[in-house]
Protein backbone atom coordinates (compact mmCIF):
# COMPACT_ATOMS: atom_id res chain seq x y z
CA UNK A 1 0.00 0.00 0.00
CA UNK A 2 2.77 2.42 1.05
CA UNK A 3 4.67 1.48 -2.09
CA UNK A 4 1.68 2.33 -4.27
CA UNK A 5 1.25 5.64 -2.46
CA UNK A 6 4.87 6.62 -3.01
CA UNK A 7 4.85 5.65 -6.68
CA UNK A 8 1.45 7.31 -7.18
CA UNK A 9 2.72 10.52 -5.57
CA UNK A 10 5.76 10.52 -7.86
CA UNK A 11 3.57 10.02 -10.93
CA UNK A 12 1.36 12.94 -9.83
CA UNK A 13 4.44 15.16 -9.31
CA UNK A 14 5.73 14.26 -12.79
CA UNK A 15 2.39 14.93 -14.48
CA UNK A 16 1.94 18.25 -12.66
CA UNK A 17 5.52 19.30 -13.55
CA UNK A 18 4.99 18.45 -17.20
CA UNK A 19 1.64 20.21 -17.39
CA UNK A 20 2.73 23.37 -15.57
CA UNK A 21 6.02 23.52 -17.49
CA UNK A 22 4.19 23.23 -20.80
CA UNK A 23 1.69 25.94 -19.97
CA UNK A 24 3.90 28.54 -18.31
CA UNK A 25 6.00 31.13 -20.13
CA UNK A 26 9.80 31.02 -20.39
CA UNK A 27 10.00 33.18 -17.28
CA UNK A 28 7.78 30.87 -15.23
CA UNK A 29 8.89 29.25 -11.96
CA UNK A 30 9.66 25.80 -13.40
CA UNK A 31 11.67 27.30 -16.26
CA UNK A 32 13.43 29.38 -13.62
CA UNK A 33 14.14 26.25 -11.59
CA UNK A 34 15.54 24.52 -14.68
CA UNK A 35 17.66 27.57 -15.50
CA UNK A 36 18.90 27.77 -11.91
CA UNK A 37 19.78 24.08 -11.84
CA UNK A 38 21.55 24.51 -15.18
CA UNK A 39 23.56 27.37 -13.73
CA UNK A 40 24.48 25.37 -10.62
CA UNK A 41 25.65 22.31 -12.55
CA UNK A 42 27.42 24.22 -15.32
CA UNK A 43 30.86 24.12 -13.60
CA UNK A 44 30.41 20.40 -12.87
CA UNK A 45 29.19 19.72 -16.39
CA UNK A 46 32.11 21.73 -17.74
CA UNK A 47 34.56 19.66 -15.65
CA UNK A 48 33.03 16.30 -16.57
CA UNK A 49 32.79 17.43 -20.19
CA UNK A 50 36.53 18.13 -20.21
CA UNK A 51 37.28 14.85 -18.40
CA UNK A 52 35.43 12.79 -21.01
CA UNK A 53 36.80 14.81 -23.94
CA UNK A 54 39.43 12.17 -24.86
CA UNK A 55 36.64 9.58 -25.18
CA UNK A 56 34.60 11.98 -27.30
CA UNK A 57 37.61 12.73 -29.48
CA UNK A 58 38.31 9.01 -29.91
CA UNK A 59 34.70 8.50 -30.99
CA UNK A 60 34.91 11.43 -33.40
CA UNK A 61 38.08 9.95 -34.88
CA UNK A 62 36.43 6.56 -35.38
CA UNK A 63 33.32 8.05 -36.99
CA UNK A 64 35.41 10.35 -39.18
CA UNK A 65 37.24 7.27 -40.52
CA UNK A 66 33.92 5.65 -41.35
CA UNK A 67 32.68 8.77 -43.17
CA UNK A 68 36.04 9.81 -44.64
CA UNK A 69 35.32 8.79 -48.21
CA UNK A 70 31.82 10.33 -48.28
CA UNK A 71 33.11 13.49 -46.63
CA UNK A 72 35.98 13.85 -49.10
CA UNK A 73 33.55 13.45 -52.01
CA UNK A 74 31.16 15.99 -50.51
CA UNK A 75 33.98 18.48 -49.87
CA UNK A 76 35.28 18.05 -53.41
CA UNK A 77 31.77 18.79 -54.68
CA UNK A 78 31.52 21.87 -52.47
CA UNK A 79 34.91 23.15 -53.63
CA UNK A 80 33.78 22.71 -57.22
CA UNK A 81 30.57 24.62 -56.54
CA UNK A 82 32.41 27.44 -54.78
CA UNK A 83 35.01 27.67 -57.54
CA UNK A 84 32.29 28.00 -60.15
CA UNK A 85 30.59 30.58 -57.97
CA UNK A 86 33.86 32.52 -57.71
CA UNK A 87 34.40 32.48 -61.46
CA UNK A 88 30.83 33.63 -62.06
CA UNK A 89 31.29 36.49 -59.59
CA UNK A 90 34.55 37.58 -61.20
CA UNK A 91 32.92 37.74 -64.63
CA UNK A 92 29.58 39.20 -63.64
CA UNK A 93 29.50 42.55 -61.93
CA UNK A 94 25.74 42.28 -61.64
CA UNK A 95 25.97 39.06 -59.71
CA UNK A 96 28.71 40.52 -57.58
CA UNK A 97 26.61 43.54 -56.74
CA UNK A 98 23.55 41.49 -55.89
CA UNK A 99 25.53 39.21 -53.56
CA UNK A 100 27.14 42.24 -51.95
CA UNK A 101 23.68 43.69 -51.43
CA UNK A 102 22.45 40.47 -49.89
CA UNK A 103 25.46 40.17 -47.62
CA UNK A 104 24.65 43.30 -45.70
CA UNK A 105 26.88 43.65 -42.70
CA UNK A 106 24.30 44.29 -40.00
CA UNK A 107 25.29 41.11 -38.17
CA UNK A 108 28.92 42.20 -38.10
CA UNK A 109 28.37 45.71 -36.76
CA UNK A 110 25.20 45.45 -34.69
CA UNK A 111 26.31 42.51 -32.58
CA UNK A 112 29.15 41.59 -30.24
CA UNK A 113 30.63 38.22 -31.13
CA UNK A 114 30.87 36.06 -27.99
CA UNK A 115 32.78 32.79 -28.50
CA UNK A 116 31.46 29.90 -26.44
CA UNK A 117 32.15 26.22 -25.91
CA UNK A 118 29.47 23.54 -26.04
CA UNK A 119 29.54 21.88 -22.62
CA UNK A 120 26.41 19.79 -22.86
CA UNK A 121 24.07 18.40 -25.45
CA UNK A 122 20.57 17.11 -25.25
CA UNK A 123 20.71 13.46 -24.15
CA UNK A 124 17.61 12.82 -26.23
CA UNK A 125 17.74 12.44 -30.02
CA UNK A 126 14.44 14.33 -30.25
CA UNK A 127 15.80 17.67 -29.04
CA UNK A 128 18.44 19.44 -31.13
CA UNK A 129 19.75 21.64 -28.35
CA UNK A 130 23.05 22.27 -26.56
CA UNK A 131 24.27 24.10 -23.49
CA UNK A 132 27.14 26.57 -23.93
CA UNK A 133 29.39 28.14 -21.32
CA UNK A 134 28.32 31.74 -21.97
CA UNK A 135 25.34 33.50 -20.44
CA UNK A 136 23.80 36.83 -19.61
CA UNK A 137 26.99 37.87 -17.77
CA UNK A 138 28.67 37.85 -21.19
CA UNK A 139 25.88 39.79 -22.90
CA UNK A 140 24.06 36.76 -24.29
CA UNK A 141 20.28 37.11 -24.31
CA UNK A 142 17.40 34.94 -25.43
CA UNK A 143 17.00 35.12 -29.24
CA UNK A 144 20.71 35.83 -29.85
CA UNK A 145 21.68 34.22 -33.18
CA UNK A 146 24.46 31.63 -33.01
CA UNK A 147 27.03 31.04 -35.76
CA UNK A 148 29.92 28.58 -36.06
CA UNK A 149 32.83 27.72 -38.31
CA UNK A 150 32.20 25.01 -40.89
CA UNK A 151 34.42 22.98 -43.18
CA UNK A 152 34.15 25.55 -45.96
CA UNK A 153 32.87 28.71 -44.28
CA UNK A 154 31.07 29.94 -41.20
CA UNK A 155 27.29 29.89 -41.03
CA UNK A 156 24.23 30.24 -38.88
CA UNK A 157 23.65 27.21 -36.61
CA UNK A 158 20.87 28.24 -34.25
CA UNK A 159 19.53 30.63 -31.67
CA UNK A 160 19.72 31.06 -27.90
CA UNK A 161 16.43 29.89 -26.36
CA UNK A 162 17.31 30.03 -22.65
CA UNK A 163 19.89 32.27 -21.02
CA UNK A 164 21.24 31.93 -17.48
CA UNK A 165 24.02 34.02 -15.91
CA UNK A 166 26.88 31.69 -16.87
CA UNK A 167 25.36 29.31 -19.39
CA UNK A 168 22.76 29.30 -22.13
CA UNK A 169 20.79 26.81 -24.19
CA UNK A 170 21.11 26.95 -27.96
CA UNK A 171 18.42 25.45 -30.22
CA UNK A 172 19.97 24.35 -33.48
CA UNK A 173 18.37 25.02 -36.86
CA UNK A 174 17.67 21.27 -37.04
CA UNK A 175 15.22 21.59 -34.14
CA UNK A 176 11.72 21.10 -35.59
CA UNK A 177 10.48 24.28 -33.90
CA UNK A 178 13.11 26.48 -35.53
CA UNK A 179 12.44 28.23 -38.81
CA UNK A 180 14.33 31.06 -40.47
CA UNK A 181 13.32 33.63 -43.08
CA UNK A 182 15.93 33.33 -45.84
CA UNK A 183 16.77 34.77 -49.20
CA UNK A 184 18.66 33.12 -52.03
CA UNK A 185 21.35 35.06 -53.83
CA UNK A 186 20.33 35.47 -57.46
CA UNK A 187 16.57 35.33 -56.89
CA UNK A 188 16.25 39.11 -56.72
CA UNK A 189 15.35 39.14 -53.03
CA UNK A 190 12.75 36.35 -52.96
CA UNK A 191 11.97 35.40 -49.39
CA UNK A 192 11.46 31.80 -48.27
CA UNK A 193 11.12 29.94 -45.03
CA UNK A 194 13.87 27.50 -44.03
CA UNK A 195 12.81 24.51 -41.95
CA UNK A 196 14.45 21.18 -41.07
CA UNK A 197 13.11 18.00 -42.65
CA UNK A 198 15.11 14.91 -41.69
CA UNK A 199 18.28 15.23 -39.53
CA UNK A 200 20.90 17.20 -41.42
CA UNK A 201 18.57 18.22 -44.26
CA UNK A 202 16.62 21.43 -44.76
CA UNK A 203 13.92 22.65 -47.07
CA UNK A 204 13.06 26.19 -48.16
CA UNK A 205 9.44 26.89 -49.03
CA UNK A 206 7.75 29.99 -50.36
CA UNK A 207 10.09 30.80 -53.28
CA UNK A 208 7.86 31.42 -56.33
CA UNK A 209 8.49 29.45 -59.50
CA UNK A 210 9.05 32.78 -61.31
CA UNK A 211 12.32 33.25 -59.36
CA UNK A 212 14.72 30.67 -60.77
CA UNK A 213 16.99 28.95 -58.24
CA UNK A 214 20.02 26.87 -59.17
CA UNK A 215 22.12 24.31 -57.34
CA UNK A 216 25.04 26.01 -55.60
CA UNK A 217 23.17 29.27 -54.92
CA UNK A 218 24.05 30.88 -51.61
CA UNK A 219 21.33 31.04 -48.93
CA UNK A 220 21.49 33.80 -46.32
CA UNK A 221 19.16 35.10 -43.63
CA UNK A 222 16.63 37.57 -44.99
CA UNK A 223 16.38 39.81 -41.96
CA UNK A 224 12.65 39.48 -41.93
CA UNK A 225 10.26 36.57 -42.06
CA UNK A 226 7.32 36.05 -44.39
CA UNK A 227 4.58 38.71 -44.48
CA UNK A 228 7.18 41.33 -43.66
CA UNK A 229 7.48 40.39 -40.00
CA UNK A 230 10.82 41.24 -38.44
CA UNK A 231 13.09 38.25 -37.90
CA UNK A 232 15.24 37.62 -34.82
CA UNK A 233 18.09 36.89 -37.27
CA UNK A 234 19.83 39.89 -38.84
CA UNK A 235 20.11 40.12 -42.59
CA UNK A 236 22.98 38.45 -44.46
CA UNK A 237 24.22 35.58 -42.26
CA UNK A 238 25.25 32.74 -44.59
CA UNK A 239 23.48 29.43 -43.91
CA UNK A 240 24.35 27.05 -46.74
CA UNK A 241 24.12 26.22 -50.41
CA UNK A 242 21.18 25.07 -52.50
CA UNK A 243 21.58 21.38 -53.34
CA UNK A 244 18.24 20.59 -54.93
CA UNK A 245 15.34 22.42 -56.57
CA UNK A 246 12.02 21.01 -57.66
CA UNK A 247 8.39 21.80 -58.41
CA UNK A 248 5.45 20.25 -60.21
CA UNK A 249 3.77 21.87 -63.19
CA UNK A 250 0.79 22.98 -61.08
CA UNK A 251 2.89 24.44 -58.23
CA UNK A 252 3.27 28.17 -57.80
CA UNK A 253 6.14 27.73 -55.35
CA UNK A 254 9.27 25.64 -55.68
CA UNK A 255 10.78 23.37 -53.07
CA UNK A 256 14.44 24.06 -52.45
CA UNK A 257 16.80 21.72 -50.56
CA UNK A 258 19.70 23.20 -48.64
CA UNK A 259 22.91 21.76 -47.25
CA UNK A 260 24.15 23.91 -44.37
CA UNK A 261 27.75 25.09 -44.13
CA UNK A 262 27.99 23.85 -40.56
CA UNK A 263 27.04 20.38 -39.37
CA UNK A 264 26.05 20.53 -35.71
CA UNK A 265 26.67 16.83 -35.01
CA UNK A 266 30.29 17.23 -33.95
CA UNK A 267 30.29 20.93 -33.14
CA UNK A 268 32.39 21.95 -30.13
CA UNK A 269 32.61 25.75 -30.36
CA UNK A 270 30.15 28.43 -31.44
CA UNK A 271 29.99 32.21 -31.60
CA UNK A 272 26.95 33.92 -30.11
CA UNK A 273 25.91 37.22 -31.66
CA UNK A 274 25.01 39.28 -28.60
CA UNK A 275 22.84 42.29 -29.57
CA UNK A 276 24.65 45.62 -29.39
CA UNK A 277 22.81 48.09 -31.62
CA UNK A 278 19.25 49.29 -31.01
CA UNK A 279 17.99 47.35 -34.03
CA UNK A 280 19.70 44.17 -32.84
CA UNK A 281 18.14 44.55 -29.39
CA UNK A 282 14.78 45.17 -31.00
CA UNK A 283 15.18 41.98 -33.03
CA UNK A 284 15.98 39.98 -29.89
CA UNK A 285 13.08 41.58 -28.06
CA UNK A 286 15.27 43.01 -25.28
CA UNK A 287 14.87 46.54 -23.92
CA UNK B 1 26.09 -12.91 -14.62
CA UNK B 2 22.84 -13.83 -13.00
CA UNK B 3 20.11 -11.52 -11.87
CA UNK B 4 17.58 -13.43 -9.86
CA UNK B 5 15.28 -12.13 -7.22
CA UNK B 6 11.99 -13.96 -7.02
CA UNK B 7 11.41 -14.91 -3.46
CA UNK B 8 14.53 -13.14 -2.21
CA UNK B 9 12.75 -10.25 -0.56
CA UNK B 10 14.63 -10.37 2.69
CA UNK B 11 16.30 -7.23 3.92
CA UNK B 12 19.53 -7.41 5.85
CA UNK B 13 20.06 -5.40 8.99
CA UNK B 14 20.46 -1.64 8.81
CA UNK B 15 24.26 -1.82 8.83
CA UNK B 16 24.44 -3.71 5.53
CA UNK B 17 21.32 -2.18 3.95
CA UNK B 18 22.26 1.47 4.20
CA UNK B 19 25.50 1.33 2.15
CA UNK B 20 23.58 -0.42 -0.62
CA UNK B 21 21.10 2.45 -0.82
CA UNK B 22 24.03 4.85 -1.15
CA UNK B 23 25.31 2.57 -3.89
CA UNK B 24 21.99 2.98 -5.72
CA UNK B 25 22.35 6.77 -5.42
CA UNK B 26 25.93 6.62 -6.72
CA UNK B 27 24.92 4.45 -9.68
CA UNK B 28 22.07 6.82 -10.57
CA UNK B 29 24.20 9.98 -10.27
CA UNK B 30 27.09 8.52 -12.30
CA UNK B 31 24.65 7.29 -14.96
CA UNK B 32 23.01 10.75 -15.14
CA UNK B 33 26.41 12.44 -15.47
CA UNK B 34 27.49 10.09 -18.24
CA UNK B 35 24.12 10.42 -19.96
CA UNK B 36 24.24 14.22 -20.08
CA UNK B 37 27.96 14.69 -20.78
CA UNK B 38 29.28 11.77 -22.83
CA UNK B 39 26.37 9.95 -24.48
CA UNK B 40 25.04 12.91 -26.56
CA UNK B 41 28.35 12.95 -28.41
CA UNK B 42 28.12 9.24 -29.29
CA UNK B 43 25.52 9.70 -31.97
CA UNK B 44 25.07 7.18 -34.77
CA UNK B 45 22.26 7.63 -37.30
CA UNK B 46 20.75 10.14 -34.84
CA UNK B 47 20.50 7.40 -32.18
CA UNK B 48 22.09 7.69 -28.75
CA UNK B 49 23.01 5.00 -26.22
CA UNK B 50 20.79 5.27 -23.14
CA UNK B 51 23.09 4.33 -20.30
CA UNK B 52 20.56 5.72 -17.82
CA UNK B 53 17.87 3.28 -18.94
CA UNK B 54 20.35 0.42 -18.38
CA UNK B 55 21.19 1.71 -14.88
CA UNK B 56 17.51 2.09 -13.94
CA UNK B 57 16.69 -1.38 -15.28
CA UNK B 58 19.58 -2.80 -13.23
CA UNK B 59 18.43 -0.98 -10.07
CA UNK B 60 14.86 -2.15 -10.63
CA UNK B 61 15.96 -5.73 -11.17
CA UNK B 62 18.24 -5.75 -8.14
CA UNK B 63 16.16 -3.70 -5.69
CA UNK B 64 12.54 -4.11 -6.73
CA UNK B 65 9.84 -1.87 -8.10
CA UNK B 66 9.82 0.79 -5.38
CA UNK B 67 13.54 1.61 -5.49
CA UNK B 68 13.47 1.22 -9.28
CA UNK B 69 10.58 3.66 -9.66
CA UNK B 70 12.02 6.24 -7.23
CA UNK B 71 15.47 5.99 -8.85
CA UNK B 72 13.92 6.37 -12.29
CA UNK B 73 11.89 9.42 -11.32
CA UNK B 74 14.84 11.11 -9.61
CA UNK B 75 17.22 10.29 -12.48
CA UNK B 76 14.78 11.53 -15.12
CA UNK B 77 14.16 14.75 -13.21
CA UNK B 78 17.94 15.29 -12.81
CA UNK B 79 18.46 14.87 -16.55
CA UNK B 80 15.68 17.33 -17.32
CA UNK B 81 17.05 19.85 -14.85
CA UNK B 82 20.68 19.64 -15.96
CA UNK B 83 20.56 19.22 -19.71
CA UNK B 84 18.87 21.03 -22.58
CA UNK B 85 15.66 19.09 -23.10
CA UNK B 86 12.53 21.11 -23.57
CA UNK B 87 10.46 19.37 -20.89
CA UNK B 88 10.22 18.81 -17.14
CA UNK B 89 8.55 15.72 -15.71
CA UNK B 90 8.36 13.72 -18.94
CA UNK B 91 11.65 11.84 -18.66
CA UNK B 92 11.03 11.48 -14.91
CA UNK B 93 7.72 9.76 -15.63
CA UNK B 94 9.18 7.55 -18.38
CA UNK B 95 12.18 6.40 -16.31
CA UNK B 96 9.86 5.89 -13.32
CA UNK B 97 7.85 3.54 -15.51
CA UNK B 98 11.02 1.74 -16.61
CA UNK B 99 12.26 1.31 -13.02
CA UNK B 100 8.86 0.21 -11.75
CA UNK B 101 8.29 -2.27 -14.58
CA UNK B 102 11.69 -3.93 -14.31
CA UNK B 103 11.33 -4.14 -10.52
CA UNK B 104 7.83 -5.51 -10.88
CA UNK B 105 9.08 -8.12 -13.32
CA UNK B 106 11.89 -9.26 -11.07
CA UNK B 107 9.52 -9.60 -8.12
CA UNK B 108 7.34 -11.99 -10.11
CA UNK B 109 9.74 -14.03 -12.19
CA UNK B 110 13.24 -15.42 -12.08
CA UNK B 111 15.59 -13.57 -14.39
CA UNK B 112 18.63 -15.65 -15.34
CA UNK B 113 21.52 -14.90 -17.64
CA UNK B 114 22.62 -11.83 -19.54
CA UNK B 115 20.09 -11.78 -22.35
CA UNK B 116 16.85 -10.98 -20.46
CA UNK B 117 18.22 -7.84 -18.76
CA UNK B 118 19.76 -6.66 -22.05
CA UNK B 119 16.41 -7.19 -23.78
CA UNK B 120 14.77 -5.28 -20.91
CA UNK B 121 17.19 -2.39 -21.49
CA UNK B 122 16.31 -2.39 -25.20
CA UNK B 123 12.59 -2.36 -24.36
CA UNK B 124 13.23 0.44 -21.86
CA UNK B 125 14.85 2.57 -24.58
CA UNK B 126 11.92 1.95 -26.91
CA UNK B 127 9.48 2.96 -24.15
CA UNK B 128 11.43 6.12 -23.26
CA UNK B 129 11.91 7.23 -26.86
CA UNK B 130 8.36 6.47 -27.97
CA UNK B 131 7.16 8.38 -24.92
CA UNK B 132 9.28 11.33 -26.00
CA UNK B 133 7.96 11.10 -29.57
CA UNK B 134 4.42 11.08 -28.18
CA UNK B 135 5.18 14.24 -26.20
CA UNK B 136 6.70 15.81 -29.34
CA UNK B 137 3.46 15.14 -31.18
CA UNK B 138 1.45 16.55 -28.27
CA UNK B 139 3.55 19.71 -28.48
CA UNK B 140 2.80 19.93 -32.22
CA UNK B 141 6.39 19.18 -33.19
CA UNK B 142 6.46 17.18 -36.42
CA UNK B 143 8.02 13.70 -36.30
CA UNK B 144 8.82 11.73 -39.42
CA UNK B 145 7.88 8.03 -39.13
CA UNK B 146 10.95 6.80 -40.99
CA UNK B 147 13.20 9.02 -38.91
CA UNK B 148 11.62 7.74 -35.69
CA UNK B 149 12.19 4.12 -36.75
CA UNK B 150 15.81 4.77 -37.77
CA UNK B 151 16.57 6.62 -34.56
CA UNK B 152 14.89 3.96 -32.44
CA UNK B 153 16.80 1.16 -34.13
CA UNK B 154 20.14 2.94 -33.73
CA UNK B 155 19.41 3.77 -30.08
CA UNK B 156 18.39 0.19 -29.29
CA UNK B 157 21.56 -1.25 -30.83
CA UNK B 158 23.82 1.29 -29.09
CA UNK B 159 22.07 0.75 -25.76
CA UNK B 160 22.32 -3.03 -26.05
CA UNK B 161 26.07 -2.59 -26.54
CA UNK B 162 26.50 -0.55 -23.36
CA UNK B 163 23.96 -2.58 -21.38
CA UNK B 164 26.20 -5.56 -20.58
CA UNK B 165 28.97 -3.61 -18.82
CA UNK B 166 26.44 -1.36 -17.03
CA UNK B 167 24.45 -4.36 -15.75
CA UNK B 168 27.63 -6.15 -14.69
CA UNK B 169 28.91 -3.09 -12.79
CA UNK B 170 25.52 -2.55 -11.12
CA UNK B 171 25.37 -6.22 -10.10
CA UNK B 172 28.84 -5.97 -8.61
CA UNK B 173 28.16 -2.70 -6.76
CA UNK B 174 24.65 -3.53 -5.52
CA UNK B 175 25.28 -7.19 -4.73
CA UNK B 176 22.55 -9.78 -4.55
CA UNK B 177 19.00 -8.90 -5.61
CA UNK B 178 16.96 -7.68 -2.69
CA UNK B 179 13.52 -6.16 -2.93
CA UNK B 180 13.14 -3.14 -0.67
CA UNK B 181 9.73 -2.40 0.76
CA UNK B 182 8.99 0.93 2.49
CA UNK B 183 7.81 -0.72 5.68
CA UNK B 184 11.08 -2.64 5.87
CA UNK B 185 13.24 0.47 6.01
CA UNK B 186 15.30 0.08 9.17
CA UNK B 187 15.05 2.78 11.75
CA UNK B 188 17.74 4.11 14.03
CA UNK B 189 17.78 2.61 17.49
Amino acid sequence: MTRRLIIGALVVVCVISFTVYGRESNSGPLHGLQNGAGTVVTPLQDGVSRAVEPVRNAWKWVTSLVNARDRAASLAKQVQLLQSELVQQQFSNDAKDSIAAVLANEWRTGYTQVPGEIIGRSPSPWYQEARIDKGTDDGVVVNSPVIAAGDVRAGLVGVVTQAGPISSVVSFLSDPQTSVGVTIAGTDGAIGLLQPTVPGAFEITGIPVSKPVANGDLVVTAGFAQLGLQSIYPRGIPIGLVTGVGHRAVDIEQTVQLTPFVSTDSLSYVVVLAPKSALAKQRAGTP
Amino acid sequence: MMISSAGSTGVAGSSSWRPRIWAVAVIVVVAVLLQVTLMPFIRVANGLPDILACAIVAVGLLRGSLVGAVSGAVAGMLVELTSPVGTLGVLALLYLLVGWASGHLCERAEVHGVLPPVVLCAIAVVVVQLGEVFVQLMLARPADFGDVLRTLLASVILTALVAVPVLAIARRVLGAPRVVEPYLVPRDG
